[in-house]
């Protein structure tokens, strides 16, 4: 262990340069830090709008018209025993709640203007039980209670009731595909106008109560359900735990689909984000290793008649390597640390400064910047950052390990 | 919805362009006048059809209908009561006791399986088309190639399949402006009668996998038809059929 | 050549015969060594004398295995040199040899107690003999109350002896000293010799002692004289 203090009383010789390095390696390990912390935000924030936005965790489809993302939704409703069901859930662990959800396309018209929509009908206070939000742009939520027949209400996409030309309090005739694959139409009053956070999809949208869905389509059938946890960690276990709860006692077959099955783009940011922060990292990596490999090696320059020395009195070649390599570790170890505590207070201050991002491309709107860092992340930069300066001092080492005594000893 | 007129007719104009350009054939605009069950239908008059696809339950539905322009479709069922379409010239509209208005359709709107209204009552083909070509098939039939005399048609071209002895048409293919055959009638179990009619249809989609709704012709009975059936504001008259 | 050496007493430490040895300095080739014959035996203290270039400190390079001749061998206690392995070379400057470099060459960032423990460090000895033997090395330079203290706390001759204690701490059985003394005034450097002379008579260390150093040069037992890179006084006896 002596070498590694004779490494460290060697980085304190020269508190400038040694700085200046550290500094080097703390901005590597900030710029890491942060960089991790905006990726995770944004899976973070993405898988959240995600489920929130009206996915949910899990959905339970009948076997027939479940497909790989969920319910087939240009089938009819084939799910018969959903309130059974949806009760079972409900007694599961985790379940916050679980709703029905019944899948609709269709015409939407106001006077002359028609507009197709895709539309869900659900179960207004269980979606709020799900914690699944509605944004509402205008008017009110859907009641919770099922309307009366002729009292039927409907949620526009801000888009989809653009195209109508229809505000909240306005009657639009919702024209639909029963089960039996004839047509239905029924006046509806929009009772708000609400964004889904995508505008493609706003410009479609349309959500009803439960009961006006199967008004519409002429079934008391359902498409699935969707069921809310209180922790999306716990999504597989409670996925476990339903299949095993039903399978108990489920007289048809249910396919449960998770929401990241349901939302493949999901993966597909996710992957897009982790290339761009391995890239990062890959340059921050290189870019550390250059400039602190260059200080190390001019460190070594400095001292070859100190190695030469250390050599003639019979030092091994390979404990002056480790000597070189200590300082580079040292140097890693201590800029990581410094590293930590600066991308901990940046963290902090850009939190608290509730930054308002752009909206991403093709959301309706900005959202705040909250850099989601872990503990987890400062040790692993600081491991990185040591493991940076490992590699930077490999040229170092070798050079003080080439060194031929006689000359290190008349170096001057 | 532009587009695709403007397609199809840019289709039509190359289509009648390209054939051999040649003298209308009197013999063969017989032929087509004397086998357009459009135009043989009677003026006025009720029918019953039953439509059957897949595994769904058959569809029953009523037909009124008054001239050419003019058909009232009223879907028969304890769950379609009260639901009508209402064909006025080109416009399809869609009625239904849940909506206070009527509801405005394509005109490729289809009533079950591939089935559109068209299919299943018969175009205007004297009217609508001209002769293109002919062929003789096997067993004394004649097949007319149609054109449309402009736009405003579903299909700009359609293969008239006719037996030459009886003016009976056996078989009609749809194609899209594309030259692709979407839509194939057959006409079936001929009834009696001073004007016969195909008792039984057979609409295959030729576009996606070939599905088949058959079209049973139940009843038709020539008779007057009231005007206010076809009233698309006023559903006075409409609601005495329910009764 | 091994035949040459069979002769060589027990007695002798360092037997060099036909050293020569060679620098390229540019265009130029610069001749050190031009043949040189020694010997030295166990307990000897030799000054090794000659003007600057005379070859003083290829000679002590040569025998202390930092350096290889381009002809030539050296024996180390019966050994030839160029026999042993890198490894090998460097155990032996661990534990037989002590070096002392004009420039004291002691360790910056460490204390003149740990820059003479140092040698028994990386050589594994036990912690609590490390610091009994490196104290008593200390003391014995009369340094027993400059432990603590950086190199750069201390003068010359007290770096200097530092040095010493750090060529003698592990009891070597030869100390190659390149002139020790060039960098100090004359009233250092003669108690310098006298400590040196003093662990000679005391401990029968053998001492090879570069220097051009006059005063020094006459208070010598055995003085060999280079010019030249040859050997013109006192080589063999």
């Amino acid at each position: 262990m002596k070498f590694a203090l004779i490494a460290l009383r060697n980085l304190a010789r020269h508190r400038r340069r040694t700085l200046l390095s550290m500094l080097v390696v703390a901005a590597g390990a900030i710029a890491v830090i942060l960089t991790a912390g905006f990726v995770r935000f944004s899976f973070e924030g993405l898988r959240e709008a995600i489920i929130h936005g009206g996915l949910g965790h899990l959905e339970l489809t009948p076997a027939k018209t479940a497909g790989p993302t969920g319910p087939d939704r240009a089938a009819p409703p084939a799910f018969a025993d959903w309130a059974r069901v949806r009760a079972a859930a409900e007694a599961t662990p985790h379940v916050l709640a679980a709703g029905a959800a019944l899948y609709l396309t269709g015409v939407a018209s106001k006077d002359d203007r028609s507009a197709a929509f895709v539309g869900v009908a659900l179960e207004p206070d269980r979606e709020r039980r799900m914690s699944l939000e509605v944004k509402l742009r205008g008017g009110a939520n859907l009641s919770d209670s099922p309307p009366p027949a002729g009292e039927d209400q409907v949620l526009l996409g801000v888009g989809l009731a653009r195209a109508l030309g229809a505000s909240p309090g306005d009657v639009v005739t919702v024209t639909a595909m029963t089960a039996d694959g004839t047509l239905n139409a029924l006046d509806t009053r929009v009772a708000g106008l609400v964004t889904s956070g995508l505008q493609e999809l706003d410009a479609r949208l349309l959500k009803t109560h439960l009961a006006t869905g199967q008004r519409l389509l002429g079934t008391d059938r359902v498409s699935s359900i969707v069921v809310g946890l209180d922790d999306t960690a716990r999504t597989e276990e409670a996925g476990d735990a339903l299949a095993r709860r039903l399978r108990d006692g489920s007289a048809e077959p249910l396919v449960i689909t998770d929401w990241r099955a349901r939302a493949p783009f999901y993966g597909q940011v996710r992957a897009l984000y982790s290339g761009i922060f391995w890239f990062l990292g890959g340059i921050v990596f290189v870019l550390v290793c250059l400039a602190t490999s260059n200080t190390l090696l001019m460190s070594v320059m400095e001292r070859v008649r100190e190695f030469g020395t250390l050599l003639a009195i019979g030092t091994s070649r390979g404990q002056v390597a480790l000597m070189v390599v200590l300082e580079a570790l040292w140097l890693g170890l201590a800029g990581g640390l410094a590293g930590d505590v600066l991308a901990a207070l940046l963290v902090a201050a850009i939190n608290r400064a509730g930054i308002e991002m752009p909206p991403p491309p093709g959301a309706a709107a900005g959202f705040p910047l909250q850099l989601a860092v872990r503990p987890a992340d400062f040790v692993a930069v600081v491991g990185l950052m040591v493991l940076v300066l490992a590699v930077a001092s490999v040229l170092p080492a070798l050079r003080s390990v080439r060194l031929r005594i006689v000359d290190a000893l008349g170096h001057v | 919805m532009c587009d695709v007129v403007r397609v199809s007719w840019a289709v039509a104009v190359t289509v009648s362009l390209s054939a051999p350009v040649r003298p209308s054939d009197p013999a063969l605009d017989d032929l087509l006048r004397r086998s357009d069950l459009g135009a043989l239908a009677p003026f006025s008059f009720r029918s019953r059809m039953r439509l059957t696809a897949g595994d769904k339950p058959p569809l029953d539905i009523e037909v009124w209908r008054k001239g050419e322009s003019r058909t009232l479709v009223r879907l028969l069922g304890p769950r379609e009561q009260g639901k009508y379409l209402l064909r006025l010239g080109s416009d399809l509209w869609f009625l239904a006791p849940g909506a206070k208005k009527p509801v405005r359709l394509g005109p490729a709107y289809r009533l079950r399986g591939s089935a559109t209204l068209d299919d299943v009552l018969g175009r205007q083909y004297a009217r609508d088309y001209r002769v293109e070509g002919a062929a003789d098939e096997e067993g004394g039939l004649v097949a007319l190639d149609l054109v449309a005399r402009g736009p405003g048609v579903v299909y700009p071209a359609v293969r008239y399949v006719v037996r030459r002895a009886t003016f009976k048409p056996v078989r009609a293919e749809y194609r899209l402006p594309s030259g692709k055959v979407a839509t194939i009638v057959e006409f079936d179990q001929w009834s009696a009668g001073e004007r016969p009619y195909a008792r039984r249809l057979l609409v295959r989609d030729a576009l996606h996998g070939g599905s088949t709704t058959s079209v049973d012709v139940l009843e038709v009975e020539e008779r007057p038809v009231p005007d206010g059936l076809f009233d698309l504001a006023d559903p006075a008259a409409r609601r005495s059929l329910e009764r | 050549m091994p035949a040459r050496f069979a002769v060589s007493s027990p007695r002798v430490l360092f037997q060099a015969r036909g050293l020569r040895k060679r620098y390229r300095l540019g265009e130029v080739t610069i001749e050190a060594l031009r043949g040189l014959d020694l010997d030295v035996d166990r307990g000897e203290l030799v000054v090794i004398a000659g003007p600057s270039g005379s070859g003083k400190t290829s000679l002590l390079n040569l025998l202390g295995g930092l350096d290889e001749p381009d002809e030539g061998s050296v024996l180390f206690a019966g050994a030839p040199l160029r026999s042993l392995t890198a490894a090998e070379k460097t155990r032996m400057r661990r534990r037989q040899l002590g070096f002392v470099f004009q420039a004291f060459n002691l360790l910056p960032v460490l204390s003149a107690f740990e820059n003479v423990e140092y040698p028994l460090w990386i050589d594994g000895v036990p912690r609590e003999e490390r610091r009994r033997r490196a104290e008593e090395a200390l003391a014995d330079v009369g340094l027993g109350d400059r432990l603590r203290h950086r190199p750069d706390q201390l003068s010359g001759g007290e770096r200097q002896r530092v040095a010493l204690a750090r060529a003698l701490v592990h009891e070597p059985l030869a100390v190659l000293a390149d002139e020790p003394t060039a960098n100090l005034d004359s009233r250092t450097a003669e108690s310098i010799v006298d400590l040196l002379a003093r662990v000679n008579a005391e401990r029968g260390t053998t001492f090879l002692f570069a220097t051009h150093d006059p005063a020094i040069v006459d208070r010598a037992p055995r003085t060999i004289r280079l010019a030249d890179g040859r050997v013109v006084d006192g080589g063999a006896r």
